[in-house]
Order: structure tokens, then sequence, then C-alpha cells
């Protein structure tokens, strides 16, 4: 008797599971868009995987070599992205590899450039404190940053607003749209996104669509008409998405 | 993945399971906007190891569920940046109908899930342990109490 219970039950909660899955949306043709991502190429991997053995050995032989004894430790930190617009200014020591890839030193425990690595203690409300920001500020501007929601001790974020000797990453509170790029993306795919943030028009405005880029990822925050219909920046949102080296896209979630 | 014959047996399987993986994120999320996503990234992902993968279903499903439970556990700091970013007002969607369905869309994410994969998607104790990157023991353990509660919830 109980087994037939159960089997009923069962079989409600099936049909139950069956009706819900009905109301699902209807899946779009991706194809396209997925086939347009050219999958790395083993050699590729091995080509980039060397170049940064090579950056950071060089990098750490740099600080040792001008490292004093009354400079605090530093960090190496690689940047081997051309950036397409004037980078944040940096106020620490730089090295040159003889490859010409700059190797910048981030000091650890101190924003200098945007961005700031996490030490031992570090909590998201600390690091607002310590900086003069919101959590959410500090979250929003962190959105495709590897490591943050963990706050793993070594992981670079991003400092959106200015505090004490901080030069500040380019944010908007008004921001509709934050697109996040690797930092090996190529000078074409960055182009791309430009192109296409540059042909869409209302209700974006173009001329106050910020781009910032370093080690750690290019990024474009897009500004929209506050007007704007949340349909539409959903389906800006989606066409950057499917941009060949677009690696996210925030926006408002439905 | 490079040559044109695993391009097409890409497609072929995105094809015949593209819904199916809607359906189940959708049954995991009830938001149409985050099942999208959710399902576009795990099949991003299977596209760049389709040749290393050797249970593609089963690789795409585990996928689908760990991106489900990453934005779930990352909904409080996402609610906090929609402050932000609100430029925008919230589009409506539609919810769940009530009853069972209502019942099940309340259940605690682990126990939906459980509840998901074995009675819709059909699979056994070991499989949903693999798609959930759990041990049996837990899922049996979580099945119990999910029917426990649904028949709390259903009774007249």
């Amino acid at each position: 008797m109980n087994d037939l219970l159960d089997r009923g039950f069962e079989d409600a909660i099936r049909g139950a599971l069956t009706d819900d899955a009905e109301r699902a949306p209807h899946a779009p043709e991706w194809w396209g868009p997925i086939a347009a991502v050219t999958p790395p190429s083993r050699v590729r991997w091995v080509a980039v995987a060397a170049s940064v053995l090579v950056i950071a050995v060089v990098g750490t032989v740099a600080v040792l070599v001008t490292r004093t004894d009354d400079t605090p430790a530093l960090t190496a930190a690689t940047t081997t992205h051309p950036t397409p617009t004037s980078p944040p200014e940096s106020t620490t020591d730089t090295a040159t590899a003889s490859t010409a890839t700059t190797v910048t030193l981030v000091e650890s425990g101190s924003c200098i450039d945007g961005s700031y690595i996490l030490q031992d203690g570090d909590t998201p409300a600390g690091l607002a404190v310590k900086f003069d920001l919101s959590v959410e500020a500090l979250d929003f501007a962190n959105v495709h940053t590897p490591g943050y929601d963990d706050f793993i001790v070594g992981t670079r974020v991003l400092i959106p607003t200015a505090g004490a000797g901080c030069q500040p990453a380019p944010i908007g509170d008004g921001a509709a749209i934050v697109v996040t790029m690797p930092p090996d993306s190529t000078d074409a795919q960055i182009a791309l996104v430009r192109a296409v943030l540059d042909d869409l028009g209302a209700p974006i405005d173009a001329t106050r669509t910020e781009f910032w880029a370093n080690g750690d990822a290019a990024v474009f925050f897009v500004f929209a008409d506050p007007a704007a219909d949340p349909t539409t920046i959903y389906d800006i949102a989606e066409e950057l998405r499917h941009l060949p080296g677009v690696s996210g896209v925030a926006r408002p979630m439905n | 993945m490079e040559d044109e014959t695993a391009v097409s047996s890409f497609a072929r399987f995105y094809k015949s399971h593209r819904q199916g993986a809607i359906r189940l994120a959708w049954l995991l999320t009830h938001d149409p906007a985050v099942a999208e996503d959710v399902v576009h990234d795990a099949f991003t992902a299977l596209f760049h190891r389709f040749d290393a993968v050797d249970n593609h279903a089963a690789y795409l499903r585990r996928s689908v569920v760990n991106s489900v439970y990453e934005r779930t556990r990352r909904s409080g700091r996402e609610s906090r940046r929609l402050a932000l970013v609100a430029a925008t007002e919230p589009v409506e969607v539609d919810g769940p109908t009530g009853g069972l369905i209502d019942a099940i869309a309340h259940l605690p994410l682990q126990q939906r899930t459980v509840i998901v994969l074995r009675y819709w998607s059909d699979l056994d104790h070991a499989a949903i342990a693999d798609a959930m990157d759990a041990r049996i023991g837990t899922v049996r353990s979580l099945l119990s109490r999910a029917t426990a509660q649904l028949r709390t919830e259903i009774q007249p």
C-alpha cells in the first residue's frame, strides 16, 4: 500500500516537473556565436605559458637587482597587453625586460594603479574603509575578477574610486553594462568591441563609454540612457557577450 | 577541436541537448535569463573540451548544476550590484504556478536539485552524486528530506 502511495507521489512529482519544464524558454540558435569563439590551440597555450615563464624569471631577477634594504617587498605583475588608451599612471618602479615587455612592480598592500593585491586578513568591508568606498562599489568593480568572491590572498582586485594614494580605475555608478575581456585579448578583438559599441548608438552613450585596462583585464564600462528599455539593454548585452574575446558581460538581471 | 568533423559533432550534440539543458536550468532557477546564461556558459565550456570529455551529456549536466550553484552563492552580491547598475526596471517573469510545482520551487537549492535530477532527468543516485559533486549518501539524505518536505507541503 505504501509502495503504491509512494509511486503515486513520485508520479505526481514527475508530472509537475514535466509541466514546469514546458514553461522553460526556447533555446536560441547559439551555435553560430559559440563557433565564432576560436578555441585556444595547444600550440598557442604552450607559447603563452613559455612567455609567462620567461617574463616571470626576468621580472624576479629585476626585482632582486633593484631591491634595496629599505624598500618593501614587491610583487611582480606582468603587463603584456597593449593598452589601447592611456593606462592609469603608475607610481612604482618599472623594469623593462630585454623582450621589450614591461614588467610593472606592484607593491603589496597599497593601491597604486587602480588595483590592490589582497593581503592576509583583508576583508571587503576593511578594504572599503581603507580606500573610502562602499562594499557595493568594490563588488561591482570586481564582477569578473577571478578569486575575488573568495577573497583569496594574492588576488589583484580593482579599486574603483580614489582613496589615499590610489589612482582610480574608471567606473561610473550609471554604468548599465560592464564588458570584461582577458588581458591576452588581441587588438582586433578589442577594436571589434569598440566598433560594435560605436555602432549601437542610442540608447548607448558612446561618448561616455569608458575603457580601462591593466594586466588583469580589459574592461568597458558602458553607459545607457536611464530611460532605455530594459529589453534593449538585455539585447545589447547579449550581442556584446557573443563577441570573440569577451569573457564576461554584467548587466541588470531580469 | 579544430577539424570540421569535431565541430559538426558538437553542433549535433548542441542541437539535440540544448532544449533539455535549458529546461534543467529553468527547473533549478525559474529565471529565463539566468537559465539561458547558465546553459550558454555550459555549452561554451564543453565546446572547448569536447574532444577531451568522454560523457558529454554528464559534463553538460554537471556544468549547468555547478553554474547554478555558483550564481546562487553570489546572488547576495549580485543583488547589491544591481543597485549600482539599476538604470532599468526589472522585467516581469512568470513564477511557479502553485501546488506541487510551487512546493518544489521553494525547496532549498540542493534539495530542489536532487528532486529535479531524480524525477525529471531520471538519474540514479550515483549519477546525481556525480552531477552535484556530492557523495551518494548525501544525495540519499537530500532526497529523503526533500520528499518529506514536499509531502508536508502538499498535504491538505
